[in-house]
């Protein structure tokens, strides 16, 4: 090598060095894989699996649609920035083969191959790589100049928060936005000197760098270039930007079957790629409910998993609402992470339920409803009195099977992390729910309904009373008649994001009234502040999200805010100004076509007269 | 432009005419003041008029109330019943009340009396006010004293048992009343009393949070209660009522001082209903509006030391018993008389302004 090339010495060893950390690293991670290899892993990677994959990492690696798809500015952004260097990388490569003819060189030899091969040469195909890689590199500045903007206008890219970034994802930020316009001018003088150029960097060249004066510019340039490169290369692996090798990675291990632990292992496997996975990319911050209030949103999260340093205390304020995982880009797994996190905290605090015993059996009966209202349930008397009120008019025979005494299903405890003691609860009530005989097991609280339906193995189907009571409906078992009553509907985090039920309540509502639309619903509602997700927010600040929810609830024309979860209702109902209902009191009051009959007789009665 | 001539400024116009509103009154009207008492119900007497007997001694609710009638009426002070007022507009150095589009009155001087209005129990749904007929408030029960509703449970029960329980929207931050009511709890013991009066054979439970006998003879109540009636008190909240046996009510509770859960089989649960504001006011550049409170909304709020009756940045502007905050009748009594006596100093100090 010349004298003059030794600028390409700081980007090779930074680029080295990152290597063998990242494959270190990875070599931990999959220690235990590497060791015991499963079959099921080892048969999925040869294939189709292996190629789903690929496509994924193309779409959300390169394009990120997901982004994309929620916001066109942001995903463009992100999409700029890495398509843009991911096609310089590949065009460098075959621009390099189709000049030398060989195809393996050094790596520095296309990272500053325009130093080496100034003139352009080999006709068409020789400007096409020019014009093409010049339009790669225009690519990630324009992404460049938008995630500047993002910096310091975060509104014109349509969002509301960015991550605040710790000191070393600055320093990693600064040395990554300097390697491109760094590349531009090194690039623009040397074809300002001597000719040549692609559409970006010969024009800038040609206009700006062709006086003699400038040539001892030059090698200066390229050495800043080198040099940011390798600066780049020695921070990514303890910066946020581990996430772009790792994500692939992740991508590659989720479709080969691997799944995430269930306790916290941050430096193990799948998890450990997870949470290195995280590219901060801020979208789980605006769809945050308690964004206004507290810092604990997944990216902080994450990082905090990845420094080790304080993820206690964020884990266990979040309400667990489920907005973030449904916005994450990359899909992790984001609850069952927390739920592992919160875990590892009460790892050494156990409780006995030794009483658990004397809870008796209900007296066994053939019926087409087995009805479990939940601890919540008990907040809620007049729910399960108008739901029994619409069994009976739908012609359904039920036995509430907590109607006296009560077990918890379990999921406050598992949401707290407390697998076994959840466990223990569900044994219990799984020999009380076996030993009836019903066609199905409704429940009024979505969260019991998503513990029996995930983690409880039943053999009888289990609904939600809103689900039951819109097959009724559909089935002409109920008959209602649309009123002229208003409602705003408040989707909760339990039945809405965790077990997708949106449909449903929105039927029963609109056959019987005028549904309102609002602001944020369905995947995007807020929570009502009072989740059992949250172990440590205070009170302040769950009636400071509850009386937001509320705004958004509070829509003019509303005359009552319904829904559907006991939690959540008892929860506004205690701010609200309005009358909050859960569906099956709405149901079991209004639009009932007898009611409705007589007020036409009543009506018809006074015109006579 | 109207003038503020038209305003008689040595005029009082009260607003409220329960024990607060028609002591203010009467004071006012002994020391020479013009008043006029401004009343939403068609009669005087506010909360007073549902109350059966009166704490600590029993005297009996109308006889207080005939009292304080009788002056009002030999002092022949103008009433406006039946009369809301929802706003005040500000003319001169003197004050307008309004309702709706209309002008109801004119007074220099204005005193809020509206006192306080009860929680609605409904709100803590769990306690099933509302949806089972034997969960009564203790509104209810006074009611029930004064024969205008009967006994929820049936003649045949001679010995009911019946559960009290205290700060039913009291200190319940979770409902947005952080305050202590402070008079619920003597009124449970003496409704207690009174219901073992009625039924000796009764079993009574008071479930409490802890007793806060602070008040003139009260602790002595208390102890009569427990010694001499047998009522007992058990440091715990209810966690539910549901339906229990027959018509019954099942209740759970925890006895915090024994440690151990309890069930019980009730004929009556009566709610110790709080005190809360009954409009909360909104200040405007010379308006002063009563509005629908809402979740967290406070008493109204007085300038300085709290035994004061003027009203945070309004001149001329005055408020009077429980509007300020939970008050038993003899604090109402003393306030009352205070802030008469405020009002004359301020009407005073005008006049000296006047002169000079």
């Amino acid at each position: 090598m010349e004298k003059s090339a030794w600028f390409v010495w700081p980007f090779m060893l930074g680029f080295m060095f990152a290597l063998a950390v990242l494959l270190l690293r990875y070599l931990w991670w999959l220690r235990s894989l590497l060791r015991r290899p499963s079959s099921r892993l080892l048969s999925r990677m040869f294939s189709k699996h292996s190629l789903l994959a690929v496509r994924e990492i193309f779409s959300e690696g390169l394009l990120h649609l997901r982004i994309y798809k929620r916001n066109r500015r942001l995903g463009f952004m992100h999409m700029s920035l890495a398509l843009g260097w991911f096609m310089m990388i590949v065009g460098g490569k075959f621009e390099t083969w189709f000049h030398s003819g060989q195809f393996l060189h050094g790596t520095w030899y296309a990272v500053f191959f325009r130093y080496f091969e100034p003139q352009t040469v080999g006709g068409w195909a020789g400007t096409f790589w020019l014009h093409y890689m010049d339009f790669g590199l225009l690519l990630v500045l324009t992404g460049l100049a938008l995630a500047i903007v993002k910096r310091i206008r975060k509104k014109v890219l349509g969002i509301h928060s960015t991550t605040r970034h710790t000191l070393v994802n600055r320093v990693a930020l600064t040395f990554l936005w300097m390697i491109f316009p760094l590349r531009l001018v090194a690039e623009a003088l040397t074809f300002g000197q001597h000719g040549g150029g692609g559409f970006l960097t010969g024009a800038l060249g040609r206009c700006c760098f062709t006086s003699g004066t400038l040539a001892g510019l030059e090698l200066p340039f390229w050495w800043a270039y080198s040099l940011s490169l390798g600066a780049f290369f020695v921070v990514l692996p303890f910066s946020r930007y581990l996430h772009i090798p790792t994500e692939m990675v992740l991508i590659l291990l989720r479709h080969w079957g691997l799944q995430a632990a269930e306790d916290l292992q941050p430096e193990k496997a799948l998890q450990a790629f997870e949470i290195h996975a995280c590219s901060s990319c801020g979208l789980c911050l605006d769809v945050c409910p308690a964004i206004k209030d507290h810092p604990f949103q997944s990216a902080y999260f994450l990082r905090a998993l990845r420094s080790g340093k304080g993820w206690e205390s964020l884990a266990s304020t979040c309400l667990s609402c489920g907005a973030c995982e449904e916005a994450c880009p990359i899909n992790l797994g984001l609850e069952k992470l927390r739920m592992a996190a919160r875990g590892k905290i009460h790892e050494k605090h156990h409780a006995v339920y030794s009483y658990l015993p004397t809870v008796g059996p209900v007296e066994t009966s053939k019926v087409d409803v087995l009805l479990f209202t939940g601890c919540m349930g008990r907040l809620k008397p007049a729910t399960t009195k108008a739901l029994k009120d619409l069994f009976e008019e739908a012609g359904l025979s039920w036995v509430h099977l907590d109607e006296q005494e009560s077990i918890c299903c379990g999921r406050p405890l598992a949401l707290a992390g407390r697998a076994s003691e959840a466990s223990a609860l569900r044994e219990h009530n799984r020999s009380l729910i076996k030993g009836q005989q019903a066609r199905m097991l409704v429940t009024t609280c979505p969260i019991c309904l998503k513990q029996f339906r995930d983690d409880y193995r039943l053999e009888l189907p289990v609904y939600h009373h809103s689900e039951v009571l819109w097959s009724c409906l559909s089935s002409g078992s109920l008959k209602r008649e649309k009123g002229t009553a208003c409602f705003s509907y408040h989707d909760p985090c339990e039945l809405g994001r965790k077990s997708t039920c949106y449909q449903a309540p929105r039927e029963l509502l609109q056959s019987c009234g005028t549904l309102l639309s609002l602001e944020r619903e369905q995947a995007d509602a807020l929570c009502c502040g009072n989740s059992l997700g949250s172990l440590s927010l205070s009170l302040s600040e769950r009636q400071a999200l509850t009386s937001r929810t509320l705004k958004v609830l509070e829509v003019p024309g509303a005359q009552s805010i319904v829904t559907s979860c006991p939690l959540c209702q008892h929860n506004l109902a205690r701010q609200s100004s309005l009358p909050v209902k859960d569906l099956a009191e709405v149901l079991a009051v209004t639009g009932l076509p007898e009611q409705q009959g007589q007020r036409k007789a009543a009506l018809a009665a006074v015109q006579e007269l | 432009m109207r003038s503020s001539e038209y305003i008689n400024k040595d005029e009082v116009a009260i607003i409220g005419g329960g024990p607060a509103g028609m002591q203010t009154a009467l004071v006012l009207s002994a020391r020479g003041f013009s008043v006029r008492i401004y009343e939403q119900k068609e009669q005087l007497g506010g909360h007073l008029k549902g109350w059966h007997h009166l704490f600590p001694h029993g005297v009996a609710a109308s006889d207080l109330l005939g009292a304080l009638k009788e002056q009002v009426l030999a002092r022949a002070i103008p009433l406006h019943l039946g009369q809301t007022v929802d706003h005040l507009q500000k003319v001169g150095e003197g004050w307008e009340l309004w309702q709706g589009e209309t002008v109801v009155g004119r007074a220099g001087v204005v005193v809020l009396a509206n006192g306080f209005a009860l929680f609605d129990a409904r709100r803590k749904e769990e306690y099933g006010y509302g949806l089972y007929p034997s969960v009564l408030t203790s509104a209810d029960l006074e009611a029930v004293f004064r024969k205008e509703r009967p006994w929820p449970f049936g003649p045949d029960c001679a010995a009911p048992q019946i559960g009290f329980v205290h700060c039913v929207g009291s200190r319940d931050l979770k409902c947005g009343s952080p305050h202590c009511s402070k008079l619920c709890c003597v009124t449970a013991v003496k409704q207690a009393m009174a219901v073992k009066a009625f039924f000796p054979e009764a079993q009574v439970y008071c479930f409490y949070m802890d007793l806060r006998m602070h008040g003139l003879e009260y602790e002595e109540l208390y102890r009569k209660a427990q010694v001499d009636y047998g009522v007992r008190f058990i440091r715990g909240r209810l966690s539910e009522a549901a339906p229990g046996q027959g018509k019954r009510l099942h209740v759970k509770a925890e006895d915090t001082l024994q440690g151990r859960p309890l069930h019980l089989q009730l004929d009556m649960l009566v709610l110790m209903s709080g005190m809360v504001p009954t409009f909360v006011l909104e200040q405007q550049e010379r308006a002063v509006f009563f509005k629908e409170p809402v979740f967290g909304s406070g008493f109204v709020p007085v300038q300085g030391f709290l035994a004061a009756g003027s009203v945070v940045q309004q001149k001329g502007l005055f408020a009077s018993g429980a509007c300020k905050g939970p008050a038993t009748l003899p604090e109402v009594f003393a306030d009352a008389a205070a802030v008469a006596c405020e009002v004359e100093q301020y009407l005073k100090s005008l006049k000296a302004v006047a002169h000079a």
